[in-house]
Parts: C-alpha cells; structure tokens; sequence
C-alpha cells in the first residue's frame, strides 16, 4: 500500500474548507418531495417507458448536440403525458394540435403498411450534457403500428432551433429540407446495474448508448430520421425496426406531403 | 410543501430511541415509507450536497445534482437489490449524476474565500496563518483545475474517503484506471504545488 505524502492530507482539509457552511437550502426538499410526486402522477396516468423516454430525450439531443443520437449526454430529463388525454382516432388531430398550439405535418397511413395506432401531447423538460435547461416545451408524439412488428413513434416538438451541421449516418435532400438518418444501439438495464467490460469498452463509441431505470437488461438498435420543416422539428424513430434508411427516407417524405 | 403524507408515528418514537437502523430504512423506504426517505434524506443531504458541489463547483448546479439524486433514489428504491448498500448505490447515482456536468461548471467559491474561511479559524500566529493561507488557496485552486474525471476520483479519494475498487464501482470503470486517474491527478497538484512555492512539497506542508 502505497504511503502518503504529508502534503496530501491537507486536500481533505482543504475540500472540507470549501464545503464548510455549505448547506442544503430549506426548500430542496419541497422541490424533491414535488418533482417524486409529479413522477408518481404521471406514472399513475402514463409514465413513458424507459424506451419513450429514451425517444423524446434522443430526439431532442439528435438535433442539440449537433450530430450524435446523444441520449446519454442528457444529465436529467423529466417528461411525461396523460394517457386520458392521447387519442386513438386520426380524426381528433386537431384538438390535439390545439393543445400542441400549432399545427404539424403527419399522415394516418403509410404506404409501406404502417397506420397510426395513437397520439399524445405532453410536456419535456430537459437538460443537456452542460446543465443548461434546455426548456420546457410541449411534443406530440404519434404512434404507429404494422402487424405485429416494432412500433414507429413520429415525435413533434418546436425545441430546436436548426439542424444544420448536424452529422448523420446518411442524409436525403428533399426540396428545401434535408432528412438526416441516424442508427444507434441502446443497452437498457436496471439502475444498479454493473457494467461489463464489455459495456465500458461500447461506451467509447459514438452510437452506443447505456440507458439505466429499465427493469431488465434489454438492447435495442434505434432508428432515426430528423428534420426541420417551418421551425417544427420532426423525428421518425424507433427501436428494432424492419425498416432501412431508405424506406424511413421515404416515410418521412410522405409526412412532409412531397411523396 | 407538497405532497408527503406523515405515517405512523411509531416509526419516529423508533428512530429516537436509536432502535432504527439504515437497513431497517432503506427496506421501510422500498415499502413506500416516506418518513424512512426523509430520514435518509437527512441523513445524507449534505454530505451528497458537499460532494456534488466539489465536482461540479457550482452550487446552484450542486442542489440540482442533490435533487435529481434523491428523486431518483425514491424511484428506484426496489430496484436496490442490497439493503445494507444503500449508501453506496446512492452514492453511485449523485457521482454519475454530478459527474456528467461537472467537467463544463465554473467554480463559484473564490480564492479570498477560501481565505477567509481559514483565516476565521484559529490560528496560532499571523505568518503561520499567512502559510495556511498560501497553502489552503495554492491546494483548493490546483484541485479546481484538474480535469473533470482526476477532480471526481480526488473528491471520493482524499474527502469522501472511499476505496480504489469502490470509486470504480461507482464512476463504472475499472479499478486501474482511478489507480491512473489518481496518480496522474496527484503528480499534476504535487507539481503545481512545488511551482508555486519552488520548493518540494513535502518541505513546504
């Protein structure tokens, strides 16, 4: 064991100087006893899965960071939507885009099978890999489904100002709007889980992700096409998808109404 | 205050008589107790709030780190699999959590700080004083300038106190590299520590 150096036993003076008549404020508590209860109510109503989470979060960062499908640079992320509020019927979509306080561009079919299944607004609040807040904002999420296969989920929202510059694993010029393409793989585990060698090898690498809450170990290749219409930002993703870049290309166009 | 519904009060005649113990809040905290939480959150929150603050040197941004932290641990509670590791799990989500921000934070605390805070203490002469001065300043700012990940493994090294394997199992990398973290994080203060008063160290401290 390695001995000390006397100048080393002052750090400890030192940080505990530095924390001295540091204190928690009077109201920390109130605001974890709050945000515990906002969680346990929007769980009771619908507490997006880990994977959901894990969508609004991505998609957010996918267009914030600036290239990567970075869901694991968000530090902290609370979202959540009441499931008495979504809709499992395309024709009530414009009470939810009164409620989203703009409108969006969607379809209630796609020509490859997928139809929509449901849609939901509900609020995000995120901060990204520097603590900045990036804001509390309203999404729209619309799920659709094809016989059995993984859902795609087209996931609204105004919390972006540009895509531009943003890396991608391939991208499609559509008019004005360029659609980038992103895949990712996500290992979803519980929050005590330990990490492998394995795991902490994957974690060097830009597209894979560690995401903890999940009750069981579960991973997932994510999908994901992005783009910019009118100041509204749109991301057609999913987890596992049978689908290539090309055919969520052409999804994605036929959203943007030019195919 | 919102939302914490005070239960039996058996539990807190319980605690006063030192009769509780952490595993006993922990499993009481699993069962949905919010008085076992609070316990805990007292027991805890400032020591979580001190280690946040030294990593991410913000203490706004520290509260926030403490926050997240407790939320979290009410959460997921159940999914501790250890009652008796509580602190350790814990400990695992605040350094996680404050770690990913802490590397982009500037320091609030300033060097006349620092002063201050030694110069309010007892001190046995005025040029000893002027010496813990220099020192306590020369080592606090040294610390501040390391590299988000060496500040991390020196906070839960040289003040929290914890074990190589257990400060590996909570930043989720290999024991060797918080030896190298370590190492590099101690040769670069030790270095900055004789640059400042051009002498070694261990003749100056």
């Amino acid at each position: 064991m390695r001995q000390r150096e006397s100048w080393e036993d002052k750090i400890k003076d030192v940080l505990t100087l530095e924390c001295d008549g540091l204190t928690v404020s009077q109201d920390l508590k109130d605001r974890i006893d709050e945000k515990i209860l906002t969680s346990q109510e929007a769980g009771n109503m619908k507490h997006l899965s880990v994977k959901k989470l894990v969508i609004g979060v991505a998609a957010g960062c996918l267009l914030i960071s600036g290239g990567a499908f970075a869901a694991g640079k968000v530090v902290s992320v609370s979202s959540h939507s009441n499931a008495m509020n979504a809709s499992r019927s395309y024709s009530e979509m414009d009470k939810q885009e009164k409620k989203l306080g703009y409108e969006v561009d969607s379809v209630e079919r796609f020509a490859n099978g997928y139809q929509f299944e449901k849609m939901v607004v509900g609020d995000q609040e995120a901060r990204d890999e520097n603590g900045n807040q990036v804001g509390s904002f309203k999404f729209m999420n619309i799920t659709y489904q094809r016989d059995g296969e993984p859902t795609v989920s087209l996931y609204i929202d105004k919390s972006w100002e540009s895509v531009a510059g943003m890396g991608a694993d391939e991208s499609r010029v559509c008019g004005d709007t360029i659609l980038y393409y992103n895949s990712a793989t996500y290992k979803f585990v519980p929050a005590d889980y330990e990490l492998t060698a394995e795991d902490k090898a994957n974690q060097e690498k830009d597209n894979y992700f560690i995401s903890y809450g999940s009750s069981e170990v579960e991973i997932q290749k994510s999908a994901t096409v992005a783009w910019q219409k009118d100041g509204i930002s749109y991301q057609l993703l999913g987890f596992d998808l049978n689908l290539s870049a090309d055919e969520m290309f052409d999804m994605a166009e036929e959203v943007m109404g030019t195919k | 205050m919102v939302g914490v519904k005070r239960q039996t009060p058996f539990r807190i005649t319980n605690m006063e008589e030192g009769l509780l113990t952490e595993e006993t809040l922990v499993r009481q905290m699993k069962e949905g107790d919010r008085i076992s939480f609070d316990m805990l959150y007292e027991k805890y929150k400032n020591m979580a709030l001190h280690t946040a603050y030294l990593i991410t040197g913000d203490r706004s941004y520290s509260e926030d780190v403490v926050q997240d932290t407790f939320v979290k641990v009410y959460l997921h509670c159940k999914e501790l699999k250890n009652d008796s590791g509580f602190k350790a799990w814990m400990m695992q989500i605040l350094v996680r959590t404050a770690y990913k921000c802490g590397g982009k934070k500037s320091r609030e605390l300033p060097d006349d700080e620092v002063v201050q805070k030694v110069d309010s203490g007892q001190s046995p002469s005025s040029l000893e004083q002027v010496i813990m001065q220099e020192e306590a300043q020369t080592i606090a700012r040294a610390v501040r300038g390391l590299p988000v990940k060496q500040r991390t493994v020196v906070v839960l090294y040289y003040y929290q106190e914890y074990q190589i394997n257990e400060i590996a199992q909570m930043l989720g990398c290999l024991e060797g590299t918080v030896k190298s973290r370590l190492h590099t994080a101690r040769k670069h203060l030790k270095k900055v520590l004789e640059d400042d008063f051009g002498m070694t160290v261990s003749g100056i401290l």
